[in-house]
């Protein structure tokens, strides 16, 4: 199997993986570097519980070929926060209980933030369109979006 | 697993010569939203990959006559583009109204026609808007017009040496508009039922000068519907000119039941989006009856 070196920036560190052509982002994340508060869900773009952020857009992962991201700029949800300093999103989500499984809340996490860093004053309707792409069968769905528009309020 | 060879081209010249060597046994990469789902779902593992997203493809330049977007421009470039949205309004909604916004940051204009759906949002707007696409290959460029694009489902005039680099729009002139709607199963995030691009342009006496209307997801390729434009153009537009229409596409189609809808719906509703794009692109109503 002929193995290809990808180089990029993982939540601001170098990282150089090695990974057949084929490997997408996703896997590339989960399997080879041991980031698994990506999630693998549909693997064809439908469900956004592998949403993350590269070079400061929000994308599904499952559907980024993993050599394409030599030399750019990788973010996953332990790039925005951590436990002793989390991300107004993330203290947010707590307080509003916007996780309940907590399965797709990584990936609503992204799209969430890729969302606030484009619009840092949505409406409620943006933010529903911000997270549309994302599939909780929870349904919590009102408390995650009580929860972007608490955050949006408190990051002003 | 087999070994599958990628390339990653830094020039347009270095991405056609790898086409001209290995041929259809190269799959083009842009967005991925198509390619790398099949090879997820090891619907298609192809022999080689070639990602074009370093040949600066993504670019929107009006000019004088015509309006040349990069191949490589991704929907939300499109959806926001401000060229777009004023001058050739059906593809700037249509690039909006696709999927998702993690898919918009992905996904290609380029890829969108290449992949050559039936129920394409963007090949739908851009056919209707009378966009013509540039095949460039190693021996030189072609200039096709989208509506001679399409040979089937998945299929395109495109040869295995030939990379779709631009697409050419007219943009509005005075008095002219276009519009896109599409019906799915639900609002957002979703394939299109049925979709519909107009574009109007009326000339002084509120006579209809040109008419484009094309129509997706209701015949193997997007067709244009011809002898409703032929109706139209050189008439008033009035609303019973465009119910006329509405019902000429109705009967012009050749839809298929699937998972998506049925034939009887398809013929049910391809009057309504028909009659509302046209509406919209008039600026009659705001596109309601």
């Amino acid at each position: 199997m002929v193995k290809y070196t990808i180089n990029f920036t993982l939540n601001g560190h170098p990282v150089s993986v090695e990974a057949p052509a084929t490997t997408n982002l996703l896997t590339l994340l989960r399997d080879y570097l041991d980031v698994t508060s990506v999630k693998f869900g549909c693997e064809q773009g439908n469900c956004g519980a592998c949403t993350i952020i590269v070079d400061g857009e929000a994308v599904n992962s499952c559907l980024v070929l993993a050599q394409t991201v030599e030399g750019r700029e990788v973010v996953t949800v332990e790039g925005i926060g951590k436990q002793e300093d989390p991300h107004p999103l993330q203290i947010a989500f707590t307080e509003y209980y916007a996780a309940q499984c907590g399965f797709c809340t990584p990936g609503m996490l992204m799209a969430s933030k890729s969302l606030l860093d484009h619009n840092p004053h949505p409406t409620r309707d943006e933010v529903v369109d911000g997270i549309v792409g994302n599939v909780c069968r929870c349904t919590g769905y009102n408390k995650i979006i009580e929860a972007v528009l608490a955050a949006a309020e408190e990051m002003v | 697993m087999k070994n599958v060879q990628y390339f990653s081209p830094a020039s347009l010249e270095e991405a056609l010569q790898l086409l001209e060597e290995h041929g259809s046994s190269l799959s083009v990469l842009a967005g991925g939203t198509d390619l790398v789902r099949d090879m997820n779902l090891e619907f298609k593992i192809p022999d080689g990959i070639m990602w074009i997203g370093k040949l600066n493809l993504e670019y929107i330049i009006e000019e004088a006559e015509v309006i040349r977007i990069g191949a490589g421009t991704r929907m939300q470039t499109a959806a926001s583009s401000p060229v777009l949205q004023k001058k050739a309004s059906a593809v700037a909604r249509a690039a909006g109204k696709l999927a998702s916004p993690p898919v918009r940051s992905l996904a290609t204009l380029g890829g969108n026609l290449c992949t050559a759906s039936p129920a394409a949002d963007c090949g739908c707007a851009l056919l209707g808007l009378g966009a013509q696409v540039a095949l460039t290959s190693k021996n030189g460029q072609r200039v096709v017009p989208l509506v001679e694009f399409y040979t089937g489902p998945n299929q395109t005039v495109l040869r295995p040496d030939e990379l779709l680099t631009e697409i050419l729009v007219k943009p509005h002139a005075q008095g002219e508009g276009s519009a896109y709607l599409k019906i799915g199963r639900r609002q957002a995030m979703t394939l299109a039922v049925i979709n519909a691009t107009s574009r109007v342009k009326l000339d002084a006496a509120g006579n209809c000068e040109a008419v484009h209307i094309a129509v997706g997801a209701a015949a193997p390729t997007l067709v244009r519907i011809m002898p409703a434009e032929a109706l139209l153009t050189g008439q008033p537009l009035t609303e019973a000119a465009i119910r006329e229409a509405g019902e000429l596409a109705a009967s012009e189609i050749k839809p298929i039941n699937d998972v998506h809808g049925t034939v009887w719906y398809r013929r049910k509703v391809v009057p309504v989006l028909v009659e509302r794009t046209l509406r919209e692109a008039a600026n009659i109503n705001g596109g309601i009856q």
